[in-house]
């Protein structure tokens, strides 16, 4: 079964509108990472890129509103 | 006497010194640049280590700090022009007495209690304003009336504490859970997300208290020495599960991972051990991992998502999330998936010189040897 590590509020994420990407460090050194398209697809979970951690992205699917808004 | 710093652990970004950005399940004597030549031997007593998320700096006894790693956003204290220090290479001079290492930023304290910050922050981590965002070497303005003598430093991930002289707290940065202490709330009934300049912090220390504190990723646990209560354990900021039990132990000392809090504790028959709380994905939990002995030895180091032991017998073991090799080599047979976990303390050191300082990073881990 994979593991979630840790819950991660939208709210503390780092939203780039240029990448799309949502980022949260990882105590690897890395950074977790969803894009705001797969939020909007309803999946949850954050993946780094440089080890096997995982979080669960809390968010409220109004929340991602404003994200969007950024991008025009 | 000299000294040698080993480290294992994450380096995809030099950030262990060592000339090469693979990871490490095997300590490595880190490699400092002193007089244009490359070496492992220091002359001088390395004190403290600080880790950020890619970078680590190393103070000396003498007042000098050397820092390795990642310096894309300036936070090896370094001209940005630079990316990366695959080796520890020295900070300008400047009687250096304190440091601390956020994720991407790094913080200073010299013995004429000026701050000096470097390095990225988004959420205020550099106290210089709303609209820096990113800094090469700078002085940090301080504006509180009185006088201050600055006793210690600790970064979170994106936070920091200083303690000052009198018992006073100050602080900058991500705030928006608390974990900079009471603030007053916002007319929307929110808190202050981010405090951009440094500030006084009210974490409930009485004046003339004893205390010890320590920064998660996203709260701040205190641990205020009183007669009257042996256990006035105070977490500001995102509450971590299992905080409030019970216990007759005494408390010595008291240390957080990123999800974690861990406390050195004295019970009734004066044996020491480690009690932790938080989260248990990885086997962080001192006293739910095999063969934990009461400890005797008060060394203990915490890193991001693992922990490290010094014996008695001047062995180092490890403990908890491994997977960059900061716990050592995986000695148990385990399925696939589970190889990352160190849910047992694993011997990273038993060399003959003697360990004088162990330090735990972002998935990497430090032992100074004389």
């Amino acid at each position: 079964m994979e593991t979630i590590y840790d819950e991660i509020e939208i709210e503390d994420f780092t939203f780039d509108p240029i990448t799309q990407l949502f980022q949260y460090p990882c105590p690897c050194g890395d950074r977790f990472a969803i894009t705001l398209d797969d939020l909007l697809d309803g999946e949850d979970v954050a993946v780094c890129p440089s080890c096997s951690l995982m979080v669960r992205v809390i968010y409220d699917p109004e929340d991602l509103s404003e994200y969007e808004e950024q991008l025009k | 006497m000299t000294y040698t710093v080993l480290a294992c652990g994450s380096n995809g970004n030099f950030q262990l010194g060592i000339d090469n950005n693979e990871d490490q399940s095997v300590l490595k004597p880190v490699l400092f640049e002193i007089n244009g030549e490359l070496t492992s031997q220091l002359h001088v007593k390395p004190i403290k280590i600080s880790s950020g998320g890619n970078h680590t700096l190393i103070l000396l006894e003498n007042g000098e700090v050397y820092s390795s790693g990642d310096n894309t956003h300036g936070q090896c204290g370094h001209a940005i022009s630079s990316t990366n220090f695959p080796v520890f290479s020295q900070i300008i001079e400047s009687n250096w007495k304190d440091i601390s290492c956020g994720w991407e930023f790094s913080i200073l304290v010299n013995e004429d209690n000026e701050i000096y910050i470097c390095g990225r922050g988004l959420k205020g981590e550099l106290g210089l304003g709303k609209n820096v965002t990113e800094s090469e070497f700078t002085l940090l303005p301080v504006d509180i009336e009185e006088e201050y003598q600055i006793i210690e430093v600790q970064s979170s991930l994106d936070s920091t504490v200083v303690r000052l002289d009198k018992n006073r707290l100050l602080g900058w940065g991500n705030a928006r859970k608390g974990q900079l202490g009471k603030q007053e709330l916002l007319l929307n009934n929110k808190l202050e997300a981010s405090l951009w300049h440094p500030r006084l912090l009210n974490f409930d220390v009485p004046s003339g208290a004893e205390f010890t504190y320590s920064l998660g990723r996203d709260y701040s646990v205190f641990y205020v020495n009183s007669e009257t209560n042996t256990r006035d354990i105070k977490v500001f900021g995102k509450q971590i599960a299992g905080q409030l039990k019970e216990s007759t132990s005494q408390i010595v000392n008291v240390k957080s991972m990123w999800s974690s809090v861990h406390e050195i504790v004295k019970s009734i028959d004066n044996q020491y051990t480690i009690e932790s709380y938080g989260n248990n994905s990885h086997g962080q939990l001192y006293q739910t991992i095999e063969n934990h002995p009461n400890i005797l030895a008060i060394e203990f180091a915490i890193g991001s998502e693992h922990g490290l032991l010094l014996s008695p017998n001047n062995e180092v073991y490890a403990w908890g999330w491994g997977e960059h090799g900061n716990c050592g080599v995986q000695k148990k047979q385990k399925i696939e998936s589970e190889t990352v976990t160190f849910d047992y303390l694993n011997l990273l050191y038993n060399g003959q010189s003697k360990v004088i300082l162990i330090h735990g990073g972002c998935a990497t881990s430090w032992v100074v040897v004389e």
